[in-house]
């Protein structure tokens, strides 16, 4: 048996002490005796997560996918010289400086985040492949404004980790600036800079055996 | 029988005289005595296309669809960026900001192909025979995910001294250069930018050609 996860820094297992072993995607594998394949990276956007499960999955066989998506703000960006470059909100320089001041509003954010759905789903249903879509909603609610996308995914419901299985709704202060305050206590199942503790790591884990049961998979 | 057009002002049939009756959309419809929708509007870029076309496909379904890919240069951010773009100061020194500082032939070829391959996927899913064409050859010739995973070349429609590259010349292409005044040249406008009456036919003729042996 062969599961691939992709996603961000949170499937990547950031901050943790022992991250190859406590994170959710190790944790899930070791529950089905199954091989861990994991692609995630720290700071990536939905275009490269879609873009790189695609690619993998068209050349390798797995039993399963499950996929973390990540910021809507996140996007990728393709130099002149052909490299890739996933720009944040919080980068000053250019051309995330320009593409944020100019180009990015939420609803271009979130319009791409659906359309990057749609687009994994319909890969997955005609290659009959199965998967379990997670969304980190550690900053801004994504279903908050509705968009035409977001209308023509017809695929598995997404699960929301911080919001639905962390049950922590994020900081106010911390939704747009990213900064940690002086004095900030982080919760349980959240480490300092939002990612999952080892507890948070198990609540995941948890649920993806929970829908990982629910496709039918093993 | 249904068919279903979309694409930009080609297929719109933008400067065309009496239009209706002499676009290709018309013309491919009527050879094969079928009811039509064409869902084309002027300027769109190809996420427009693609997001029209899924939107049409949730609530419709049609026999065949044939359509026009645009520009890879146009794009749907927060305005429609368009390489040549016209509007208020503000959209046009955006526009131009944006082409001069952040866009690139790659940049545009990723997302051509990617909405591309959103389209294929679709049809294929529903099992409707899709004839794609592509407005002009794309300037980026090299690889991506999502090139790899398209069903081969398109059938280019256009080759314009607009973003012309170095394999231009040898590319074949439905209706020449947009310089040819036989294909592309309007009265109305004085200028020879989009289909005439007689590019049409042309172009309605290819679609014809390609569509009778499925049906």
């Amino acid at each position: 048996m062969k599961i691939l996860y992709n996603g961000c820094s949170i499937t990547w297992g950031d901050e943790l002490t022992d991250r190859e072993n406590q994170r959710y995607s190790r944790l899930v594998s070791n529950h089905y005796n199954a091989e861990e394949v994991n692609l995630a990276s720290n700071g990536i956007s939905n275009d490269r997560i879609v873009r790189e499960s695609i690619a993998y999955l068209d050349k390798n066989s797995v039993d399963l996918i499950v996929v973390q998506f990540t910021l809507y703000t996140r996007i990728e960006w393709f130099r002149k010289d052909g490299s890739i470059l996933d720009m944040h909100i919080h980068q000053k320089k250019h051309p995330a400086s320009f593409y944020y001041k100019w180009i990015y509003n939420d609803y271009n954010g979130i319009e791409n985040m659906w359309k990057n759905l749609v687009l994994f789903d319909t890969y997955c249903t005609q290659k009959r492949i199965k998967y379990v879509p997670l969304l980190a909603d550690h900053h801004k609610d994504a279903l908050q404004l509705k968009n035409n996308w977001q209308k023509l995914y017809h695929g598995k419901p997404l699960t929301h980790l911080h919001r639905g299985i962390l049950k922590r709704t994020p900081k106010p202060h911390m939704m747009s600036s990213g900064n940690i305050p002086e004095g900030y206590i982080p919760e349980n199942f959240t480490l300092p800079n939002n990612h999952p503790s080892p507890k948070g790591h198990k609540l995941i884990a948890e649920k993806v055996i929970e829908l990982i049961d629910d496709v039918s998979v093993f | 029988m249904f068919l279903y057009f979309n694409g930009c002002s080609y297929t719109y049939g933008k400067w065309c005289p009496d239009r209706e009756n002499k676009i290709y959309s018309t013309l491919v419809s009527n050879h094969f005595g079928a009811d039509h929708y064409n869902d084309s509007v002027c300027a769109s870029s190809n996420d427009e296309i693609v997001e029209r076309t899924l939107k049409w496909l949730k609530d419709n379904t049609c026999d065949h669809a044939i359509i026009m890919m645009t520009h890879d240069g146009r794009m749907k951010l927060n305005q429609r960026f368009l390489p040549h773009r016209t509007g208020t100061q503000e959209q046009i020194k955006l526009n131009d900001m944006f082409y001069r500082n952040f866009y690139s032939d790659e940049l545009g070829a990723t997302n051509f192909y990617r909405n591309r391959y959103i389209l294929e996927q679709a049809f294929e899913k529903r099992n409707i025979p899709l004839l794609l064409m592509q407005y002009v050859p794309l300037p980026y010739q090299g690889t991506n995910i999502w090139k790899e995973m398209c069903k081969g070349d398109l059938p280019l429609v256009a080759k314009t001294m607009f973003r012309m590259n170095e394999l231009s010349p040898k590319i074949k292409t439905i209706l020449g250069r947009t310089s040819n005044k036989e294909y592309y040249y309007n009265e109305e406008c004085k200028q020879n930018s989009h289909p005439n009456p007689k590019g049409h036919r042309k172009i309605a003729d290819f679609v014809i050609g390609k569509l009778t042996p499925t049906i």
